[in-house]
């Protein structure tokens, strides 16, 4: 579970640091930084996997920097705790002015303080389970060094760590954007789900066992649905098929025939119901976009009754009173604008919000603050 | 379509999961519960609940489809009867009547609180008056709901039983007994 996140010179993060619990509701006006927290997770998931640079337009931009202040180093740090050993990654990440181009200064990884993997100057230092030094070697400035060390008996620590983050989920889902082709298995589902049939693919093949729960769900959501199944269509290629039974009727319709709420449902279900063993944190990003309101309660009680167990953590970012009120005072952390420009993270159950009305009413009201 | 067939009106995150635990084991679709629980979380779900009791109560009553009202509120250092006259009271400040036998309502009143239940349903002997430790997670309360189930379907609660409990017991046989009437 990641315990702490921690953000330096990133937008409007300043110094930002904010703690996690198993389910945490994040809450703020329009521009207090909740998406911006998802990016850097994004993007810190992206380069652990191996499959992003410093290079890439989307990786920490120079555009990214504060814009208030003349530093040129971001500083991103993960607390995670995974089996009782608590993990602390540090990526500082160097710009330069004149052609506008990033690189990582220092990468580091610590398990319960001691020292896995350090990448300073260019160098990278490897160290064992039991802290001796193991191998040096020098790496590219662009990228993460640690996402290119493989697994070895001697690194068991720092493989589970990279294991972990590469299946954090992150989630804005825009289920207009999902294909029903799959010409591939991917085993993360992307940011928007516009991989989800390939997404889906690969489960079916990982975790065949998952699929009759995830079934059963979506059958008491979207009326006459019956099951799904990947039409073969090429030599690689498949459709996603949803099949549907009305009267005695039988009838097919491929995934981009059903509606976008429907698609949202199916994505959202799925990311309980079919992420067990990969799916370590979900964040979701405005999961209410696209469903009907009767939906969004069934679906959230899912999720609590998951978290911690189908699913080890979830963070949601959500302006609906359904989602602010179910999740209550108690899981919310309040995204703050402080009058120098700066996010501050706050928890609500600190603040004096006691009264008749609900939750939501508060933060309508603004009264929250 | 799918159509809410039980509103749950309780204090918390705990009483939520109990609840609909309990009627999830009863076999009631959970997708057809609605939640309404305080969201301000720890102190004031006790007064959140009576207010809304009258609300939700005319809810009830004025909807056409087969439908429930599950009320809990913990009894705290009050007696049972006292949190009944409570809502009661709200009743008639809102100008509507008390719950009457033929509501498809059930009022769930654990003494002390629903903390004290889990305990006794963890095999323990419990005092209502005493104060017992939290679950770490408000879901961890399956084992001690499957229990009550099971007490529930042979008609006997282990004793001694908390008298809060027994008094829940008829009061959920009542309302099974209503909706099935």
């Amino acid at each position: 579970m990641i315990k702490k996140i921690f953000i330096d010179n990133f937008r409007c993060f300043s110094n930002f640091e904010l703690h996690l619990d198993e389910l945490t509701l994040l809450i703020g006006s329009n521009g207090s930084g909740k998406s911006s927290v998802l990016d850097v997770i994004y993007a810190t998931r992206r380069l652990l996997s191996g499959s992003a640079k410093l290079t890439d337009p989307d990786i920490f931009p120079y555009e990214t920097l504060t814009r208030w202040q003349n530093r040129k180093i971001q500083i991103f740090e993960f607390e995670v705790l995974i089996e009782n050993t608590l993990f602390n990654y540090r990526l500082e990440v160097e710009h330069e002015e004149k052609n506008r181009k990033a690189r990582v200064k220092s990468e580091t990884l610590s398990a319960q303080g001691y020292p896995l993997f350090e990448f300073k100057r260019g160098d990278v230092q490897l160290f064992r389970d039991n802290s001796s030094k193991g191998p040096k070697f020098s790496a590219e400035w662009s990228e993460s060094a640690l996402a290119r060390v493989p697994s070895r008996d001697d690194n068991i620590q720092l493989t589970r760590f990279l294991e972990y983050m590469r299946n954090v989920f992150v989630c804005g889902l825009y289920p207009m954007g999902f294909l029903a082709e799959s010409k591939t298995e991917d085993s993360i589902l992307y940011r928007d789900g516009s991989n989800f049939s390939s997404w889906y693919r690969h489960v079916v093949q990982e975790r065949q066992e998952l699929v009759p729960e995830f079934n059963n769900s979506i059958k008491d959501l979207i009326n006459g649905f019956v099951s799904i199944r990947l039409e073969r269509i090429g030599l690689e290629t498949r459709v996603f098929i949803l099949i549907f039974e009305h009267e005695g009727q039988r009838y097919e319709l491929n995934l981009s025939e059903i509606s976008d709420g429907q698609r949202a449902l199916l994505a959202l279900y799925a990311l309980i119901n079919l992420t067990l063993g990969q799916g370590n944190t979900i964040f979701f990003d405005e999961p209410d976009n696209y469903i009907s309101l009767k939906e969004i309660q069934p679906w959230l009680t899912t999720l609590s009754d998951a978290c911690g167990s189908l699913v080890p953590q979830a963070v949601i970012c959500s302006h609906h009173p359904e989602i602010i009120d179910y999740l209550s005072v108690d899981n919310a952390i309040l995204l703050k604008i402080e009058e120098s420009g700066l996010i501050t993270p706050k928890r609500v159950e600190l603040i004096n919000v006691d009264g008749g009305l609900k939750f939501s009413e508060i933060v309508a009201r603004g009264w929250e603050l | 379509m799918r159509q809410v067939k039980l509103v749950i009106l309780c204090e918390d995150k705990q009483h939520a999961a109990f609840i609909r635990r309990f009627f999830g084991s009863a076999g009631w679709n959970l997708n057809e519960i609605r939640v309404e629980k305080n969201s301000m979380g720890q102190g004031s779900g006790e007064q959140w609940v009576r207010t809304r009791f009258p609300k939700e109560l005319q809810e009830i009553r004025r909807r056409h489809v087969r439908s429930a009202l599950i009320t809990m509120i913990d009894a705290d250092n009050q007696s049972i009867e006292d949190r009944f006259s409570g809502l009661d009271s709200e009743c008639a400040k809102a100008g509507i009547s008390s719950r009457n036998q033929d509501d498809p309502v059930a009022v769930f009143i654990p003494r002390r609180n629903i903390e004290t239940w889990i305990e006794y349903l963890s095999e323990n002997e419990v005092d209502e008056w005493e104060t017992y430790p939290k679950l770490t997670r408000e879901r961890e309360c399956a084992d001690q709901v499957r229990k009550l189930k099971e007490m529930c379907d042979t008609g006997n609660l282990r004793p001694p039983a908390p008298q809060s409990l027994e008094i829940a017991c008829e009061e959920y046989q009542a309302l099974i007994r209503k909706l099935n009437a």
